[in-house]
């Protein structure tokens, strides 16, 4: 089915740092890497123009995740893009990378609703391979 | 015959997107003017042209503002992630989840058509038979269909090679590829010969 993207509500007053999932779901196996967004890129230029001019900056696990909410919900979308290995399951990494980005968000008692998208299935570098 | 992939991001039509890129100052070509897939490339790549054209007129005159080589990295990576986003396929959830269900429903996994077209070229790799050059994915489930996708394949045949029997056995691995890698029922794979190769 093709679908429509969620909608964008802007940045939500969660508390939760994306990055924190970044780091979570970067670490599922099969994950090659996290895609990252316009917005993350013109984000991240706001904030540290000067580092990332100086090649000071990115950590590939801050970007390709987006956590929002619109003002009157209760319940985050957290939207996760990544790239996976091509010697695994593309359906199993994203659901494993759901139940991890669930897991952190209920830690921090935020109720949520994950999207995930697959955007690239590539073979893992030998230095990736655990 | 086994081709060789190339290492840059591939559109579903098989032109790489570094190569629309390289073009992009010029008017569409023969081939792109009439691509879906290109013509998609082209207004995202468009848009990131323009950004990254606004932002070096703005701080050209600034020696240390000028960015360095990660920067371009980086905003290559954005520009092929933009790309990759384009259209985008429900999958299944997997089985024997232990979660509860009304929050398993309300999430959502889903596979690009460019993610869809590398699975196919992986898939087609192995068979000497043909040369995958677009891939595009026809038809998607409805609300009250099964889940499944149709697909629509243009190759070149060694000419050698039978074309129905040859046909048929792409047909049942890119079915068996897609299923595995997305747990999407494959409805249909249209092979459209449209070239014959030699060697």
């Amino acid at each position: 089915m093709a679908i429509e993207k969620p909608p964008v509500t802007g940045p939500a007053d969660h508390g939760i740092d994306p990055t924190t999932i970044a780091s979570a779901v970067s670490a599922v196996p099969g994950v090659i890497r996290l895609e990252p967004r316009l917005v993350d890129l013109a984000s991240r230029l706001r904030r540290r123009l000067a580092d990332l001019l100086a090649d000071e900056s990115t950590d590939p696990a801050q970007v390709g995740v987006e956590i929002t909410r619109s003002g009157t919900e209760t319940v985050a979308t957290v939207v996760i893009d990544l790239a996976t290995d091509a010697g695994r399951s593309a359906r199993a990494v994203a659901d494993e990378v759901r139940r991890t980005a669930r897991r952190v968000m209920g830690e921090h008692g935020q109720p949520c609703r994950v999207v995930v998208n697959v955007l690239a299935i590539e073979d893992m570098a030998p230095s990736d391979e655990g | 015959m086994a081709v060789e992939r190339p290492s840059e991001p591939v559109l579903g039509c098989g032109r790489q997107l570094d190569d629309i890129w390289d073009n992009l100052g010029r008017p569409p070509d023969e081939h792109e003017a009439g691509c879906p897939d290109c013509l998609a490339a082209r207004a995202s790549l468009g848009g990131l042209a323009a950004l990254v054209e606004d932002v070096r007129s703005t701080e050209a005159e600034i020696p240390e503002l000028q960015p360095t080589e990660r920067v371009h990295r980086t905003v290559l990576a954005v520009a092929r992630a933009e790309v990759r986003r384009g259209r985008t396929i429900l999958m299944p959830h997997g089985e024997g989840s232990t979660e509860p269900e009304a929050e398993a429903e309300s999430d959502e996994l889903t596979v690009s058509e460019q993610a869809i077209a590398e699975i196919v070229r992986r898939a087609a790799d192995p068979a000497p038979e043909f040369r995958i050059r677009r891939v595009r994915v026809t038809s998607a489930e409805s609300a009250e269909a099964p889940p499944g996708i149709g697909l629509r394949i243009t190759a070149s045949v060694h000419h050698r090679h039978a074309i129905p029997e040859a046909a048929g056995r792409l047909r049942r691995a890119i079915a068996t590829a897609v299923t595995e890698q997305t747990g999407l029922a494959v409805t249909a794979v249209d092979i459209v010969v449209e070239d014959v190769h030699g060697h």
